[in-house]
């Protein structure tokens, strides 16, 4: 878990643009350049609920809900901290795994980070 | 004790929600339900803020502490939108009988301890929920005209279900019996 870069950037959904990733991109990037990937948090769900990126893509986490969420790693490598409406948060995956997290304030809802070289 | 606290309160909900919808001759406006909306949910929060003070239990303080946050975050959205609207919600009979219910509820609530409280506590917020959740999908959303409203509604209601079954399984969980 310590092996993953957590970039920790909260910021707007208009931060910056998405290089590669569309919302809801769900499939192992073709190689190349790291990519972003984007996973929307909406009606009490990640979607996609299961991501597969691959070593040194990044992820971003967007609430579109009216209720706050987090984007937290299970075994606490890393926490969006609160996620207000349209807030963002980025995070790096540097190693081959699977990473499971949750929402902290909504426990039910899961996801699933999947690293493949 | 519990049950007795649950069906107070519904009576309470119900007969507001039914009046609520039983008017057909004279539905809600847009101020009133943002109102009476509004009102719900600050209402809930008071519930929550009891139980923080009151209650040991993790799994009734993770809830209390949820429906803090949740609700803080859907009235917040509220006000923007009031604000952004330049009115004025109007006070009326249902945000006073939601009002009037939950200091009574409140008052039956303090006086208990431990589990009785938590027990409590619990089935109020399951069957505060329901009741809610009807009037708001059943009234309020179509009776709204403002798309915004209607849209703030909407989007809330999503919240408000995932907290009714949240309740539901903390009722559960609690075996109050």
């Amino acid at each position: 878990m310590a092996r993953i870069a957590v970039t920790a950037l909260l910021a707007l959904l208009v931060a910056g643009p998405v290089s590669g990733g569309l919302p809801g991109s769900s499939g192992a990037a073709g190689g190349g350049a790291p990519r972003l990937h984007r996973v929307i948090i909406e009606d009490f769900a990640f979607r996609p609920q299961r991501l597969e990126v691959r070593p040194g893509d990044s992820v971003e986490w967007v609430n579109l809900d009216l209720a706050p969420h987090t984007a937290s790693d299970v075994d606490g490598a890393w926490d969006s901290g609160e996620l207000a409406r349209q807030a963002s948060f980025r995070a790096s995956f540097g190693a081959a795994g699977n990473f499971a997290y949750l929402c902290a304030f909504h426990p039910m809802m899961r996801g699933e980070i999947v690293v493949a070289p | 004790m519990p049950r007795r606290l649950l069906l107070t309160t519904v009576a309470v909900l119900s007969v507001a929600a039914a009046g609520c919808a039983s008017a057909d001759e004279k539905a809600m406006n847009d101020l009133e339900i943002a109102h009476s909306a509004y009102t719900a949910g600050n209402l809930d929060i008071r519930y929550a803020h009891l139980a923080l003070a009151l209650s040991e239990n993790e799994t009734v303080r993770d809830f209390a502490a949820t429906m803090i946050r949740d609700h803080s975050a859907v009235n917040d959205e509220a006000v923007a939108l009031i604000t952004k609207l330049k009115v004025t919600p109007q006070d009326n009979d249902l945000s006073r009988a939601l009002v009037k219910g939950a200091g009574q509820k409140r008052a039956e609530l303090v006086a208990l301890k431990g589990q009785a409280f938590d027990c409590a506590y619990a089935t109020n917020e399951l069957g505060y929920h329901q009741v809610v959740n009807q009037t708001v999908e059943g009234s309020f959303i179509p009776q709204a005209t403002v798309p915004e409203l209607k849209d703030l509604l909407s989007d809330a209601l999503v919240t408000f279900k995932v907290h009714e079954g949240h309740a539901e399984g903390m009722v559960a969980s609690l075996n109050c019996g």
